[in-house]
């Protein structure tokens, strides 16, 4: 018989199911082709998603080690280290698609906007968070030490978010302030494609997630088995 | 105005552009799904046989 939590995954895997499919007809058909980039801006859909659920995700890390140098619970430690791998997944599709949209637009794979260079530190220093997980996997010295990393890694989130818009930059700045207030410089069909891609790659995210919290959980699982074995 | 074939051309080669980019993004989201999922069934069976063990080892 399922357990409780096997059905909420089913059914949050099902509603991330749902939303890909409609985030894919949406960004195929439902949206407008833009006028100047044509049929390659609708990357931009997939390509913000994958921002989206990789600042969730480091966002989490920094909540997740926080909450584990307060409490010393393994399970916030699972979800920080977790949280991290899908991350470094999400930040390296963003990393990838931002450069395949990139060229025909700018004519470059890569240059060094402030806006470019501050995300790629930000994965760099989750590459290295992770080097620094997998260098001891049961040393709680290392996971304190992990928590401390990546609460101060975080800082770069919103030095990446707003770099466009502070430093010259041309990455394209989303929300614009003029006369009317803040403005989003994208159509009604775009903003609600958009809303939906965003939505579909965070279901995407936790379901990840709890897969891999599970992973964790059974790694725990055979250290205690073994644990149990050496002692008897 | 009619569409020139430079871009039409151009429209191509973005094209190209357009299903790389997809390719990238479902490749690496179906890979680590899977690599999650490959890992969980090894950990389970590791799981399996270290229980068999410890019932080996409490019978002698």
């Amino acid at each position: 018989m399922k357990r409780n939590s096997d059905r909420w995954l089913d059914v949050l895997g099902l509603a991330t199911l749902v939303f890909i499919v409609a985030g894919l007809y949406m960004a195929f058909v439902y949206a407008q082709t833009e006028v100047n980039m044509g049929l390659v801006y609708r990357i931009f859909f997939f390509h913000l998603g994958s921002v989206a659920a990789g600042f969730f995700a480091i966002t989490l890390v920094a909540i997740a080690g926080l909450a584990y140098l307060r409490t010393n619970s393994r399970a916030w430690d699972r979800v920080a280290e977790a949280s991290a791998e899908i991350g470094i997944v999400f930040c390296t599709i963003a990393l990838i698609t931002g450069s395949i949209w990139a060229k025909p637009i700018w004519g470059v794979w890569w240059t060094w906007d402030p806006r470019l260079t501050s995300f790629l530190i930000l994965w760099l220093i989750y590459i290295a968070y992770l080097m620094l997980r997998a260098s001891a996997r049961d040393d709680p010295r290392v996971a304190r030490f992990s928590a401390v990393f990546g609460i101060v890694g975080f800082i770069d989130v919103p030095i990446v978010i707003v770099s466009a818009r502070y430093w010259r930059a041309i990455s394209p700045v989303l929300f614009q302030e003029n006369a009317q207030g803040f403005t989003f410089g994208l159509t009604p069909e775009m903003i609600q494609t958009l809303v939906v891609c965003i939505i579909a790659y965070l279901l995407l995210f936790f379901y990840l997630l709890a897969q891999r919290v599970r992973l964790e959980s059974l790694r725990d699982e055979i250290m205690a088995i073994r644990r149990a074995r050496s002692a008897g | 105005m009619q569409p020139t074939l430079s871009d039409l051309l151009v429209e191509i080669r973005n094209l190209s552009y357009f299903f790389v980019g997809f390719a990238v993004i479902w490749a690496s989201v179906l890979g680590f799904a899977f690599l999650v999922a490959r890992r969980g069934k090894d950990l389970r069976a590791e799981i399996d046989e270290l229980k068999k063990a410890l019932n080996a080892d409490a019978r002698k």
